[in-house]
């Protein structure tokens, strides 16, 4: 992965010293708290319902060993032991101490981390395919992209002040895992007809209150061009995207308002502007920073060894299970892509404690390079691991409740931090995601369901994607009583689709149980294996409708 | 009276700001800055007096910006609300999409912690309320990493001695 230059690490080094001083100012009075306010969310730093909030960036969702140790001992010294991973790949520390915040940023600093830009109206932390560069289907690894994107938006002087945030995500891939159609800006990797390659270009997706699918601005751009291309689309939003309003002032609400067809007319305006003085980038720029992200040495595995293992080891039906929902296939024969799984019934989905992080650090060097990814889902990936090691890492992984194997099932539930943590929520999401874990704990059943997603977000904000699960769990305030409103049908991928909502809201007691009525109607309609979600197309939501809202005695 | 920050030096401000222009234009000494909406109404160019300058609010758009204006030595944004960051983009269009050649300020509610930013967007001075910490706009300027426009000299691993394709710009001054 990218290794920091000097460069790097005094530019952090400036930011963080500046911070510091930032800081001092407010506590000293000479800086007031409004106009701290788009300072320290620029850093990261949240003032939340129970403590501050420090989110923490993770480039495209990469840490290596050092890091991943490096944030146990910041969670254990300035946390209580535990941290979060968010659907947009970053890591927060929920329990932090304002004044701890410089010393907490030294360590990170120490390990090439920091909180820049997760948060305020700039560009966001940009992230990616957790199987980016092992993924068979990958048409070129979107990695070197994603860090000349991150060196680009770092710290960019004309828009860190944007009508609102803004978020990038690029997939390098045929499977979209990266949901580029619910960004501001998603890059998909595409070659033209000389095989030559470049972006298609899709803006304006979003979720939170308006949800909307990004239109494809371009299909195809070519690669030099990214930086120049970037700049155009967000130069146009900051100066036209509404401010007024600060729901509507998203690009999504720009492009829907004005129409692709001319949101494209102005960024191609624009664009004829900024040519003279084009950032375009050369064939030796992109090649040098395709050379931070080399293929590691995989070994060459013997092909008879390697059928007897899997054989023996299939044999035990509890590896069997895991290896086929937590394991992938892998671009290198002999090596599987490994998710580890952050959801067990035990703690809020995607925490991840202290001595977890270590282990996951000794077993990333033992059996995956040294480094891991961070997912959307809120779980952690080894992306390469011989087969060979993989009955070993399980029992290890399983020591450590790392090794639930619920990858992509019912209990796989992504889930925001809710009004837990969350100043901006109007409903518990954690304990709701907890009782659903709890009714569907028997593997063997969460098993036969298959592929399955369910979502749960406290607010209409949807950090969880709830629109985009199959099931989808939205809190809602009713005169101050906490409700939840279903939507079912939602996906992300290839296609991805928006949930439509199932009907009135429930109390939280009653979900679970709703839950369960939503999951026998699919049953009973399901033909063969076939998954929840092509069920649902055929049935259609009525169906679901009737079972939950008119029950047949 | 106002503090003028003008390549890291604090100086005393020459300009005098025009709220509201009552009298005809060319009856204004040097140093007036008067608003863009009158001027852009001016009909008689060049005005006789060689130094005119104009302030305009951010949302301001570019078209409005003519030849007449772009020959004036100082063009001045008065930004009302620092969160509005259109005044980045509009610095930005002025100096390199327009290629304005004078000296571009920024005046009225920005924050200090912003001037870094907005010299990389091409503003040439600052003019900063009486009381301002100064001090601390002198830090913001000398120790905030500089932008990072141009991926180009930072992505070799190894240091070669390749040649750099494009000077960083917005770094230069």
């Amino acid at each position: 992965m990218y290794q920091y230059n000097a460069q790097d690490r005094s530019q952090l080094e400036s930011r963080r010293e500046i911070f510091e001083r930032q800081i001092e100012r407010n506590i000293e009075g000479k800086l007031s708290d409004e106009d701290f306010r788009p300072l320290r969310l620029q850093q990261g730093l949240y003032i939340q319902r129970q403590a501050p909030m420090l989110r923490i960036a993770v480039p495209y969702g990469m840490l290596d060993a050092k890091q991943l140790r490096t944030l146990a001992k910041v969670a254990k010294e300035f946390d209580k032991s535990y941290c979060h991973i968010t659907t947009r790949q970053n890591i927060q520390l929920n329990w932090v101490q304002i004044q701890d915040v410089p010393s907490l940023l030294k360590t990170l600093a120490q390990a090439n981390l920091h909180s820049i830009q997760t948060s305020g109206n700039c560009i966001r932390n940009i992230t990616s395919d957790p199987f980016a560069g092992v993924a068979g289907d990958e048409i070129f690894d979107p990695r070197p992209y994603c860090e000349i994107i991150r060196q680009w938006s770092l710290g960019h002087p004309e828009f860190a002040f944007l009508p609102r945030k803004f978020k990038i995500a690029i997939s390098g891939s045929k499977e979209d895992r990266a949901i580029t159609q619910a960004h501001d800006i998603g890059l998909r990797a595409t070659l033209n007809s000389q095989q030559e390659r470049g972006f298609q270009v899709i803006v304006g997706g979003g979720l939170g209150r308006t949800p909307i699918l990004g239109s494809v601005l371009s299909s195809f751009i070519p690669e030099q061009s990214i930086l120049d291309y970037l700049t155009a689309i967000i130069r146009v939003y900051n100066l036209y995207g509404r401010r007024d309003n600060k729901y509507k002032a998203r690009i999504k609400i720009l492009v829907k308002s004005i129409g692709i067809e001319q949101f494209k007319q102005q960024v191609e305006q624009e664009l004829v502007h900024i040519r003279p003085h084009s950032q375009q980038l050369s064939v030796e720029n992109i090649t040098a920073m395709m050379a931070h992200f080399p293929s590691p040495a995989y070994r060459q595995f013997d092909q008879t060894q390697l059928a007897q293992l899997q054989a023996t080891h299939t044999e035990d039906p509890a590896f069997l299970h895991w290896f086929n929902r937590n394991t992938k296939k892998h671009k290198v024969h002999g090596y599987r892509i490994v998710t580890l799984s952050l959801k067990n019934a035990k703690a809020a989905p995607g925490d991840v404690r202290s001595e977890q992080l270590e282990v996951i650090a000794d077993l990333a060097e033992r059996f995956s390079f040294g480094e891991v990814r961070t997912t959307h889902q809120q779980n952690i990936v080894l992306a390469d691991v011989p087969v060979i090691d993989l009955f070993d890492l399980w029992q290890n992984l399983q020591i450590s409740d790392l090794a639930a194997p619920n990858i992509g099932t019912i209990n796989d539930i992504i889930c925001c931090p809710g009004l837990a943590f969350c100043s901006l929520a109007n409903a518990e999401s954690i304990p709701v995601a907890l009782k659903i874990q709890k009714t569907f704990d028997d593997l063997d059943y969460a098993y036969e369901l298959g592929d399955l997603s369910l979502n749960i977000s406290g607010c209409m904000n949807a950090c969880s994607h709830h629109h985009l699960a199959n099931i989808g769990i939205l809190g809602v305030d009713k005169k101050g009583q906490q409700f939840y409103q279903i939507s079912l049908g939602g996906a992300k991928g290839t296609p991805t689709q928006l949930g439509k909502i199932l009907g009135p809201s429930f109390a939280a007691s009653a979900v679970p149980g709703i839950i369960e009525i939503i999951i026998q109607t699919y049953l009973r309609h399901r033909q063969g294996l076939e998954r929840f979600i092509d069920t649902y197309a055929r049935i259609g939501i009525a169906t679901f409708k009737e079972a939950v809202y008119e029950p047949v005695n | 009276m106002n503090l003028l920050i003008k390549q890291g030096l604090v100086l005393e401000d020459p300009w005098v700001k025009i709220n509201k222009a009552e009298s005809p234009l060319t009856d204004y000494p040097w140093f007036s800055l008067l608003p863009l909406t009158t001027l852009i109404e001016h009909q008689k160019w060049p005005l006789p007096q060689a130094w005119i300058g104009a302030w305009f609010e951010t949302g301001t758009p570019a078209s409005l910006f003519t030849q007449h204006i772009l020959d004036l030595p100082l063009l001045s944004i008065d930004v009302q609300d620092y969160t509005d960051g259109r005044f980045f983009s509009l610095a930005t269009t002025l100096k390199r999409t327009l290629c304005y050649q004078g000296e571009l300020r920024i005046a009225g509610n920005f924050l200090l912690d912003q001037m870094a930013m907005l010299t990389d967007c091409g503003a040439d001075s600052f003019s900063l309320p009486e009381g301002s910490d100064y001090e601390h706009a002198l830090y913001i300027l000398n120790n905030s990493p500089r932008a990072n426009l141009h991926t180009s000299t930072r992505s070799t691993p190894q240091h070669t001695n390749s040649q750099v394709p494009y000077e960083p710009e917005y770094t230069s001054r």
